[in-house]
């Protein structure tokens, strides 16, 4: 089932460290049931290579589904027990109706853009 | 808005169907000329339905989901009808979770970005209806 429901996804993932302790983990396409497992598991890795700030960029995120929100909080989860925190960067439009809706975004803060996002307390 | 519709048939092949259902909205919000709130609303209301029939009532290979577009100067309607398992819709299945979870939203989205969400079994049918008023701020 995984393999058909990953098949033709639309979906790249791209993570640049940004410097020791946080990374940059830009997400392209649509983050949807298609692709919610590999993103999720994706964010754990970056946890489990030692980051501890994953600032996710949505910039290039054309539209957000339940599931992609599932991977989301996932990967906050994994950050939040590894003692780091996972940031939202860029959210667009529908992202953001959809943390706002879910209320989501009192725990997926969404930031502006990714330097606001890496250089906040 | 101007009075269209249109009718649509998404694989049950989950990658393909959910690329024809962002496809036939493109195609819709092009002719349908509503404003980029309702169509996040709808789409993305719609989107979480057809995401429930490809995981939940269908296996891919079965016949297509037929969608059914419709809008008029009063409302966005959809009608959404798949020849998979019937559904029983838990009470609880359209209450937001905690925040912690990381499912069973879908439906609780849906439901809340609309005015109305049916579901109905019509003899080996599922028949979801998606209704979103187009006066909605």
């Amino acid at each position: 089932m995984r393999d058909d429901f990953a098949k033709g996804a639309d979906m790249e993932i791209t993570v640049n460290p940004a410097g020791q302790q946080a990374v940059v983990v830009k997400l392209s396409g649509r983050l949807d049931l298609l692709v919610a497992a590999d993103v999720k598991q994706r964010l754990a890795q970056v946890v489990n290579e030692g980051f501890r700030l994953i600032v996710v960029d949505m910039s290039e995120v054309s539209f957000v589904d339940s599931s992609g929100l599932g991977a989301l909080i996932g990967g906050l989860k994994a950050a939040r027990l590894a003692g780091g925190d996972l940031r939202l960067a860029s959210p667009g439009p529908q992202a953001q109706a959809m943390l706002e809706l879910t209320t989501l975004h009192r725990v997926l803060k969404p930031y502006p853009n990714v330097t606001e996002a890496l250089q906040a307390g | 808005m101007r009075r269209i519709e249109r009718h649509y048939e998404l694989s049950t092949v989950p990658a393909e169907g959910i690329a024809q259902l962002h496809a036939a909205l493109d195609t819709f919000w092009a002719e349908a000329e509503v404003t980029t709130d309702i169509q996040i609303r709808f789409g993305t209301a719609l989107a979480e339905v057809v995401a429930n029939i490809l995981q939940y009532a269908v296996t891919p290979g079965d016949a297509p989901i037929r969608l059914r577009l419709r809008c008029s100067p009063q409302r966005l309607e959809a009608r959404v009808v798949d020849n998979g398992k019937a559904w029983a819709m838990p009470a609880a299945t359209l209450m937001l979770p905690d925040d912690w979870e990381e499912s069973g939203r879908g439906l609780a989205i849906a439901q809340a970005f609309l005015d109305t969400l049916q579901y109905r079994r019509l003899g080996n049918v599922n028949c979801w209806r998606l209704v979103l008023s187009a006066t909605t701020d």
